[in-house]
């Protein structure tokens, strides 16, 4: 962040779970909401007061991963990517819903390993709690490693604590990787050092999905002199986040069963 | 005997066996399909509409096109 120019924080989530809800909450708008997914397609600012200092909020259409597959999720995928943008944010709140979590929690897995700064804010426990679907929130702090705060977009609990997050410093250190087999690491190791990639998992994402950088031909090259399989990866890569995932996601969720679950 | 997830029945539950190498098989991978993982069919929109279906706790609308690409048992 320059000084005088106020905080960015940018909203990014799976479609559907309420970012456009809590946008248009804490900047007092009134953006288009729905309960289907795709409703928001566009970049949209707002600005929030909170201890007379303005910080910008930026509303995102949803993603369901970072390999984007419409130009709706093509433009937040290379705003998450591209650092060195001047619309780049300070921070991302990372919404997951508490009635999706595990698919929610994949993406989650996936932008923790860009090293951004990142708030995971788990939205909708007021619906959830009336379907039997309960969340740990202690034990889910446990398992990732950044701050985390329950909230309901839609009745504005939690907002208090999210907006104190929003001014404090978070540090997102580069973690072990959960998405590689240990055996292809050192190629990937190898590549993010030829590429100067401080997040290795973005170079990850340059190796496996051709739209997002431009390098195309050297790419080419890499992938045929270390013969990576590219499509081998991509798959492993989700295998290997859903395992991650379980080691921990059986201490975070409790379903009561004699509510009318989903 | 080669069943895709589109031909299976609602409320029929089934296990993924493996999803054809094609332009969306990444986004079905992030969905969590994966194989291996258990599902059941919640609900089939008629005339080609999407299907649901449940894989743990979450609810997944595929299209005809997209359940085609998906080898189950
Ligand atoms: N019960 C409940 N419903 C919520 C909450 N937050 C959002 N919703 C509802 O969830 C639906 C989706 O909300 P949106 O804010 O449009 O979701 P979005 O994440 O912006 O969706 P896309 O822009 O399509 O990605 C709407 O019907 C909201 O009213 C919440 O905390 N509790
Ligand atoms: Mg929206």
């Amino acid at each position: 962040m320059k000084p005088n120019e106020s905080l960015k924080i940018a909203l990014v989530g799976n479609p559907n779970l309420g970012k456009t809800t809590l946008f248009n909450k804490l900047c007092g708008l009134n953006q288009r909401t729905g309960n289907y997914p795709g409703v928001t397609v566009d970049k949209k600012k707002g600005y929030l007061k909170a201890d007379g200092k303005k910080i910008e909020i930026v509303d995102l259409p949803g993603i369901n991963g970072l390999y984007p597959n419409s130009k709706d999720e093509e433009l937040v995928v290379k705003y998450l990517l591209n650092s060195e943008a001047e619309d780049y944010p300070d921070k991302i709140v990372l919404i997951v819903s508490a009635l999706n979590l595990k698919r929610n929690l994949f993406l989650y897995e996936q932008i923790r390993d860009l090293n951004i700064p990142l708030i995971l804010a788990v939205n909708m426990v007021d619906l959830a709690a009336r379907r039997g679907i309960f969340v740990d929130i202690d034990a889910l702090r446990k398992a990732v490693d950044i701050p985390i705060v329950k909230i309901s977009a839609k009745k504005g609990t939690g907002f208090a604590e999210l907006i104190t997050l929003f001014e404090e410093e978070i540090v997102v250190k580069p973690r072990k990787t959960t998405y590689i087999q240990e055996d292809q690491e050192a190629i990937l190791d190898t590549y993010s050092q030829l590429t100067n990639e401080a997040s290795k998992y973005k170079a990850f994402l340059a190796i496996t999905e051709p739209n997002l950088t431009d390098d195309q031909a050297e790419k080419d090259q890499f992938i045929l002199e270390n013969e990576v399989n590219v499509r081998e990866w991509k798959t492993n890569a989700s295998i290997l986040r859903y395992k991650h995932i379980k080691t921990y996601f059986d201490t975070v969720q409790s379903i009561d069963k004699t509510k009318n679950n989903p | 005997m080669e069943i895709r997830l589109s031909d299976f029945k609602i409320k029929q539950i089934g296990v993924i066996k493996q999803v054809l190498d094609n332009h969306i098989a990444a986004k079905l991978f992030e969905y969590g399909i994966l194989p291996g993982v258990q599902f059941s069919i919640l609900n089939k929109a008629p005339f080609k509409g999407p299907i649901f279906i449940q894989i743990d706790n979450n609810r997944i609308a595929l299209r005809r096109s997209e359940a085609a690409f998906i080898m189950v048992e």
